[in-house]
């Protein structure tokens, strides 16, 4: 196994009254499989997202529960171990590349940030490795790319620029928050391919937290569907999208079919 | 656009605003203004023609010496007359030039020795004239030392108390600043009432207060960095107040988020994820502040705690000019006040420049 969430709830904790926002989850990630979080606004998709990497916005908390990877519990782990796993092993995609590139540094100096800080290669290998990593997210000018600052770029290669930094220091699971809202259907169908062809040959286990059933069923191998910070169904793919049980999910489907 | 490659070069935000600055014509004067007087300074010992120690008594307060180039109605090379005085009836020198002697200005005149950079030994100067002729380009002071020179030698210590005064001041209080705001909470509670601490004390008091704690027997450049440190300290807080406020917003950007998402320690979040933005306040506050610095020097010098004779500060230099009725008679002892306003007025009229090419909403105001 490698990510287990196991009874996590998480609190607001600066309200007079304590409020719950996710309330007793527990899922699993395998190893080489995209688990899906499926869900409607301010279901506590994002917010587990956060958690997983102890990354909560200051006002939440972990209540209890734990977050299990590779045997070890993140929520009690030490800032310092944390951030070595941080962008090593587990690599955060955010909705908006646009706000999530520093707007004053290159494409390229932003993806070197992360080698710089997690592994020994000298500048010439690093630059090397970014130019490696850009290509094998499909984008194919990647000595241009390397210099050009975020908004030059479109949301596209924003988007996939945004996933090779991800991806820059060989992570074991992707957390992708909601990767292709952002973008039109064309990207969003590119995005998928590319998911799909990392998740193959990176041996890459995806978490990928989404509201579109659309693109669960072309990449999940499992869904967990969340509303109101509590999972109301999970299980594989094929079963959730054929033969949902929960009304919610039922609702979700026909949505999409729509 | 004229330029005749494919693809347009990638601009900063820097080269935006530099630029946007570059289209500031007295802006830019200002520049390459102070670019020269820091040139002086750093030049000071060749382009003087005496060292700020050499003097020569009998010609206190000697009138700046006027430059000729005609000769007994004959042009000639640019020269200058020997110096003679006599006591009028309230024995007070009256100085005249004495027409039978010329001496001629020559450059790459031999003269004091001195090092160059600190190390090469050598003896030319700029111009200069030969011995025994004397040349006050800007008058002498009361011990018959060239004010000109020992102006030259004074900016090395005005100018550069600013540029190191500032350097300390702003890495402590984009420091400060910066850790207040990431972390909000209570260190910033903490910092920030350290920061009002040293904001409710008047400046010059404080200044003042700070000086007498520093021992009497420093030698002087002892005494030069116990300045510098005293006008930082007075200096950070302010700077250091409003970096916080920026860095409250800055810290909930995403790309803060995205930047711990990668594992990065809070310090290299603050160094190179926060603080990078308030650059474009910071540059110009540092331009608007370094006057204060010198300013704060100059001060401390006039009333005799800064910079100690025979070494020449601008503000030392003027406390010869204390007294009205040495300004009557030597007026030419202002001229440091000159140097000093020159440089004031400089750096201010570039910060406002900067601010202007750096704030994209004056820029859509204007």
């Amino acid at each position: 196994m490698l990510l287990a969430v196991k009874d996590l709830s998480i609190v607001v904790n600066d309200l007079a009254q304590e409020k719950t926002i996710v309330d007793g989850i527990s899922f699993e990630v395998k190893e080489k499989t995209v688990t899906a979080l499926v869900g409607g606004s301010g279901s506590g998709k994002t917010t587990t997202g956060l958690a997983t990497l102890q990354l909560l916005p200051s006002g939440l908390s972990i209540k209890r529960g734990e977050v299990i990877f590779k045997n070890e519990n993140l929520a009690t782990l030490p800032q310092e171990r944390l951030r070595n796993i941080r962008g090593k092993d587990i690599a955060m995609v955010f909705q908006e590349p646009l706000s999530a590139f520093n707007p004053l540094f290159t494409i390229g100096a932003q993806i070197e940030e992360v080698l710089m800080f997690h592994t020994d290669l000298n500048s010439t290998k690093r630059q090397a490795r970014v130019f490696e990593i850009l290509n094998l997210v499909g984008i194919d000018e990647a000595k241009r790319i390397y210099n050009q600052y975020p908004h030059h770029l479109s949301g596209g290669l924003r988007q996939r620029a945004m996933i090779a930094q991800a991806l820059a220091a060989n992570p074991s699971l992707m957390i992708a928050d909601e990767p292709t809202s952002n973008l039109d259907v064309t990207l969003q169908a590119k995005v998928i391919d590319l998911f799909r062809k990392l998740k193959a040959e990176l041996n890459l286990s995806i978490l990928l937290i989404t509201h579109d059933l659309g693109m669960v069923e072309h990449l999940a191998d499992e869904v967990v569907v969340m509303k109101q910070g509590k999972i109301v169904e999970q299980g594989t793919t094929k079963n959730i999208i054929q033969n949902p049980q929960h009304p919610y999910t039922q609702k979700l489907i026909e949505v999409v079919k729509v | 656009m004229k330029s005749k490659s494919k693809e347009p070069k990638p601009i900063s935000e820097f080269q935006l605003a530099l630029n946007n600055f570059k289209r500031n014509r007295l802006a830019h004067f200002c520049v390459y203004l102070l670019l020269a007087l820091y040139g002086m300074a750093v030049f000071a010992d060749f382009l003087s023609p005496y060292s700020f120690e050499n003097e020569s008594r009998q010609y206190s307060y000697s009138p700046p010496t006027p430059i000729h180039i005609i000769h007994e109605g004959k042009m000639t090379a640019p020269f200058v007359y020997g110096i003679e005085f006599h006591y009028d009836e309230n024995r007070k020198r009256v100085f005249e030039m004495d027409k039978t002697k010329k001496f001629p200005i020559q450059l790459f005149q031999t003269g004091d020795e001195y090092k160059l950079f600190g190390v090469i030994p050598c003896r030319y100067h700029f111009f200069g004239v030969p011995e025994p002729g004397r040349m006050y380009l800007m008058g002498a002071d009361s011990r018959g030392r060239d004010l000109f020179s020992r102006i030259l030698y004074g900016a090395r210590v005005s100018l550069s108390i600013g540029l190191i005064g500032v350097l300390i001041s702003f890495s402590i209080g984009l420091l400060v600043g910066g850790i207040a705001g990431y972390y909000g909470g209570g260190i910033d509670n903490i910092l920030m009432r350290i920061c009002e601490m040293f904001m409710l004390v008047p400046g010059f008091y404080l200044l003042l207060a700070l000086r007498a704690a520093v021992p009497d027997d420093f030698n002087s450049v002892q005494v030069y960095f116990a300045i510098v440190i005293i006008l930082s300290f007075i200096g950070w807080a302010s700077l250091a107040r409003i970096i916080r406020g920026m860095c409250l917003s800055l810290r909930e950007r995403e790309y803060v988020l995205a930047a711990k998402a990668i594992g990065l320690s809070d310090l290299a979040i603050i160094l190179k994820h926060i603080l990078p933005h308030t650059l474009s306040y910071s540059i110009f506050a540092v331009m608007l502040s370094i006057p204060g610095y010198i300013l704060g020097e100059s001060a401390l010098s006039l009333i005799g705690l800064g910079i100690q004779d025979p070494y020449a500060s601008w503000g030392n230099l003027l406390s010869d000019a204390m007294s009205i009725v040495r300004i009557k008679f030597a007026p030419w002892i202002l001229w440091p006040a000159f140097f000093i306003f020159l440089t004031v007025i400089c750096f201010n009229i570039i910060g406002d420049a900067l601010r202007d090419s750096l704030d994209p909403m004056l820029k859509k105001a204007a």
